[in-house]
């Protein structure tokens, strides 16, 4: 059976049980028609322009925040105006995004290009669901692939691209100023040259976690039951533990589906980073940070002294008006590594106006046209001109709050020289071998089993549900 | 016509609404979901029938997280029943006294927590237990009371308890529906028969109330049975799984790994556990709920 | 003295009612007084217990920041056709399914109830898959037309069964005797059901229509899934987006939530008045 098998088996028992099948269809299918007849006619007038031509709908959906939300939408009505023919249903989708796509797809109702979680478009595009993005780019006359950070675009197979990222990311340290001078700790360093080693990571972190008396992790009276700044706070998925498992020459899974968090590289790194908590008790559990809503936060009220997280975070930090400063990852053993998000755009094959999803694919890709957004530190540009030509990058990189003097060196240099893909964007069957993952982790940071029990305790599952990966 | 009948055609026509209901809106996904249990559907590959092999995957163990969540679905239930139907039954009787002084604003007191969106709540509650900035070990530390981890460590399945506990005010409301019915004059017989409070309670208010606690009782063991919210928005079925409900894995297994035709089949298997036990429920009520009508 | 005693009893009494409402009432202070501060302010520790300085601002930015006015409408619109279709077709078919006796009536009845028993996400895709059929999402049909034939939201408690289930337990407890004496004077099915069974369960009636206006205001899950027109969108939908993947605005969240608890506030504090006199009225003898 096709795809589209059971979409049709599905119709058909629908309709013999309700009763109104194919007539409702007919119905519905009107109903669109009649409502672009409509639009079409007021369009009249402003139409005579652009009369080669034909009206246009495209559908669009979109994930973020109460500030990417309206952003967004300013963007489309932008776009709308600089191309009267088209308009855009775009849809602002909160959450449940993975669910509402799946029932879209299952109505055959997916929109022409959108937002789609890496991991869920490295699946569609190798069922041929979307488009390679190389198909346009090569057919643009405006731009080429050189056009674009080569290390943004997302594979599924050779010379095969399902989108890049929704915007450029990297994942870098944060600091809160006021607390490093407290504490008597120098800033942390910004080029990758000079990047801490793990020792000294910890010993920093020592030196900022301070009890409730005042004590810090050094002191012989620190007491971790009690702390109200820890020195280090991290998330504990893929996007904290990966940066420094590939830093330190480690990854994922190998080629030859072996799990890499159990091998040697990759279980150094998840034993340091349970240290930090268990040992140490200079990080917060997964317990604790999740009852700290936003990562943000905990560092403007200093409850961290240092987050390790994504560049996105400089949005909320530039409108906090704390005095942060950033720093590179630590040093580990093999080459620096950093890590963007997990999000990117594509176009869906099924779409009516290829196109104009192009067009828009493009709008949003150019800078030019969001630059509050690169200027707010939500996002970093997918066009290599934007990073090379000083005015460009001047224009969102320099002279506002939410980039701090060290930007450059400790953030974007390294997204653009030592960038490494995150595992959900190409290792095949992610979704269930990191719910393999977490829950271990877990395990580690509750002091149940010791990294080395908890990563080789899933291994054997983990290499079973594998199924290729491309890079 | 014979009066049965009348009564039949009656009956049909008066049940109409829902029969319609259930055969356009519920039957046909429900049937579908059946159908698609028993194959590979995703989204986005190609579908085959593969006989029982969901079910197999689930119940032979080569499925990790099945089995546990079965035992947390079942843990949670057989503790979340209980306690908020207890709970709401006797703060709806503690509200029902006529005498009582500021009645509207207490009962508003007890069901704004009901009200609220399920996301303020669920943020409320993860603040109020962090481990070391929540409220809620800040008061035990005063009184020098052991702390917690809350629903963030090994206690996370009782402590998601006060969250329900405290939303439990529909429970509420309709014990307190209930109460309405119970009739008065029994109660002023009791007392000419020198009947106590506790007497009044088992002889009258307990036996009138029996229909309405059979039906919270029904209602709340599949609400339960199909927790979802608190472990999505709050635990992420974690920590370690310790509150990956069988809903929750459901919508994992659908929407991450993409697996239509498995979370049907899992969803089918909550059916068959839900329609044991409500069933069982069903059958004991013949011994112990009293219905008026049948006197 | 038995009088004196009685009356300190009753103080006790209130005294600790009280008590335990301030309790019960804590988190839903700390909600209220999140929204009334600014971010960081709400995660110090140790807990700020009143705002300081107070933004009262965080109501106009939340409510202006997203279009909350046209998502009040959506809502409003749903929820008043919800709770028409809910009490007419639920309390008719509970009629049906206790008071009438037929042939198979129970049967009908555990037949209908297995509706519930799958869970909402197993038959959501089929669901949507249907409603695409007949040409019918991104409008409010999918979310309205279900309740005027019995069938509810996500909620299981709530929905649709919930409600059929519950009245037919409360009309159940009517005492047979009045349909009998009321059919002797010559009176049908359609005239017990008007005159005597909705009269005497007000209390019950007025739960159905509580839950149904309460979780019908709550549901995100259905608009999210069938709506895909942003001028549709409901109130829940937009206080998602106030939880972002890359940022949270969580005092803008909190000003919103106690905004979009007002209106069912209310419908509870009008609806609850009838536990109290509904039922005193009618003069119930057994």
């Amino acid at each position: 059976m096709k795809r589209r098998g059971l979409a049709l088996l599905m119709a058909a028992v629908l309709g013999i049980l309700t009763g109104c099948g194919s007539g409702g269809g007919t119905d519905g299918a009107a109903a669109p028609d009649a409502q672009a007849g409509g639009q079409g006619e007021e369009q009249t007038g402003t139409a005579a322009a652009e009369e080669e031509h034909e009206q246009v709908e495209l559908s669009f959906t979109y994930w973020g925040g109460s500030y990417e939300q309206p952003l967004m939408e300013k963007l489309i009505a932008d776009f709308e105006e600089a191309y009267p023919y088209i308009e855009v249903d775009s849809q602002h989708i909160p959450s449940d995004y993975e669910a509402k796509m799946s029932a879209m797809v299952a109505g055959q109702e997916e929109p022409d290009i959108a937002y789609i979680r890496d991991y869920m478009a490295l699946d569609f595009a190798e069922q041929g669901m979307l488009y390679n993005i190389f198909d346009f780019i090569d057919q643009d006359e405006e731009l080429d692939r050189e056009d674009f950070v080569e290390d943004f675009y997302l594979y599924w197979d050779e010379g095969k691209s399902y989108g890049m990222y929704t915007a450029g990311e990297s994942y870098a340290l944060f600091y809160n100023t006021e607390a490093f001078e407290e504490a008597g700790v120098d800033p942390l360093p910004t080029t990758v040259e000079d990047a801490l080693t793990w020792e000294e990571l910890v010993d920093v972190a020592q030196r900022l976690t301070i009890d409730q008396n005042g004590n810090n992790a050094q002191s012989p009276d620190f007491d971790p039951e009690h702390i109200r700044q820890y020195g280090i706070r991290f998330d504990f998925n893929q996007g904290s533990y990966m940066p420094l498992v590939h830093g330190n020459g480690g990854t994922y899974m190998t080629e030859d589906g072996k799990f890499g968090l159990a091998q040697e590289e990759g279980l150094d790194v998840i034993e340091k980073m349970g240290d930090l908590v268990t040992k140490y008790h200079v990080a917060p559990s997964p317990a604790e940070t999740k009852s700290l809503p936003s990562t943000a936060v905990s560092l403007t009220t200093r409850q961290s002294a240092i987050i390790m997280i994504g560049q996105w975070v400089l949005l909320d930090l530039g409108e906090s008006g704390v005095d942060f400063g950033v720093g590179v990852l630590p040093e580990m053993n093999g080459e620096y590594s950093t890590s963007p998000g997990w999000g990117t755009v594509g176009i869906f094959e099924s779409t009516e106006h290829p196109e104009e999803a192009w067009l828009l694919w493009k709008w949003l890709a150019d800078p030019s046209r969001a630059i509050e957004a690169y200027q707010s530190g939500l996002w970093m540009p997918l066009m290599t001109e934007w990073y090379t030509n000083e005015d460009l990058l001047n224009q969102w990189a320099a002279g506002n709050i939410a980039h701090p003097e060290g930007y450059k060196e400790a953030v974007m240099e390294p997204a653009l020289n030592h960038f490494h893909r995150h595992p959900s964007a190409y290792v095949k069957n992610f979704a269930e071998i990191d719910a393999l993952v977490t829950p271990a982790l877990e395990r580690m940071y509750l002091g149940e089993e010791s990294a080395q029990e908890a990563m080789e305790g899933i291994a054997d599952q983990a290499e079973t549900l594998f199924e290729g990966l491309y890079e | 016509m014979s009066r049965q009948k009348k009564e039949n055609i009656a009956g049909i026509l008066f049940s109409l609404p829902a029969i319609i209901g259930f055969l356009a809106f519920s039957l046909g996904p429900m049937v579908v979901s059946l159908i698609m249990s028993f194959t590979n559907y995703s989204i986005s590959h190609a579908t085959d029938f593969i006989g029982l092999g969901n079910y197999a995957e689930l119940f032979s163990g080569q499925d990790t997280f099945f089995w546990n969540s079965v035992k947390v679905t079942l843990l949670f239930s057989a503790m979340n029943v209980p306690v908020c139907i207890f709970t709401a039954f006797l703060v709806a009787l503690m509200l029902n006294s006529k005498k009582l002084r500021g009645r509207t604003f207490l009962r508003a007191a007890f069901y704004i927590p009901t009200i609220l969106p399920i996301v303020a709540t669920a943020m409320i509650f993860m603040w109020i237990m962090s481990p070391d900035f929540g409220l809620l070990n800040a008061i035990l530390e005063v009184f020098h009371m052991p702390t917690s981890d809350w629903i963030y460590g090994n206690a996370a399945l009782p402590s998601l308890l006060l969250m329900t506990a405290w939303t439990s005010g529909n429970i509420m409301v309709v014990f307190l529906a209930g109460l309405q019915g119970v009739p008065q004059e029994l109660y002023e017989s009791i007392e000419v028969d020198g009947g106590g409070a506790w007497a009044k309670f088992w002889y009258c208010t307990f036996p009138h109330m029996t229909p309405t606690i059979f039906f919270n009782t029904v209602m709340f063991v599949i609400s339960s049975m199909q927790a979802f919210l608190p472990a999505y928005i709050m635990t992420q079925g974690g920590p370690n799984n310790k509150t990956n409900f069988i809903v929750y894995y459901l919508y994992r297994v659908a929407f991450e790994f993409q697996n239509i035709g498995k979370a049907s089949s899992l969803g089918w298997v909550l059916f068959a556990m839900i329609l044991i036990v409500v069933g069982a429920l069903f059958w004991s009520s013949k011994y112990w709920v009293f219905y008026s009508d049948e006197a | 003295m038995r009088q004196k005693k009685k009356q300190r009893k009753r103080w006790i009494r209130t005294f600790l009612c009280f008590g335990l409402a301030v309790v019960w009432l804590l988190p839903f202070y700390w909600m209220v007084r999140s929204s009334l501060m600014g971010m960081s302010q709400i995660f110090e520790y140790p807990p700020v217990i009143f705002p300081d300085p107070v933004q009262w601002e965080n109501f106009p930015e939340a409510l202006t920041r997203l279009p909350f006015l046209t998502y009040f409408k959506n809502t409003l619109i749903i929820v008043v056709l919800c709770v028409g279709g809910i009490l007419i077709s639920c309390s008719v078919s509970a009629y049906g399914l206790s008071r009438v006796q037929w042939k198979g009536r129970d049967k009908v009845f555990y037949l209908l109830m297995t509706s519930i028993m799958l869970p909402y996400f197993a038959t959501i895709i089929p669901s949507f898959v249907m409603w695409t059929k007949m040409g019918l999402t991104n409008t409010f049909v999918p979310l309205v037309l279900p309740s005027w034939f019995g069938v509810g939201t996500v909620s299981v408690f709530g929905g649709g069964m919930f409600n059929i289930f519950l009245l037919r337990q409360f009309f159940r407890t009517i005492p047979k005797e009045l349909d009998e004496a009321a059919r002797i004077d010559g009176a049908g099915h359609f005239t017990i059901f008007t005159q005597i069974i909705l009269p005497l369960s007000k209390p019950a009636l007025i739960c159905v229509g509580l839950f149904t206006f309460l979780n019908t205001w709550n549901d995100f899950i259905n608009p999210l899934i069938y709506l895909s027109d942003q001028e549709k969108y409901t109130i829940q939908i937009g206080l998602r987006t106030f939880i972002g993947v890359f940022s949270s605005q969580w005092h803008l969240l909190m000003a919103a939530a106690v905004f979009a608890i007002i209106p069912v506030l209310i419908v509870f504090l009008i609806g609850q008045k009838y536990f109290v006199e509904g039922i005193a009225t009618t003069g119930l003898k057994g």
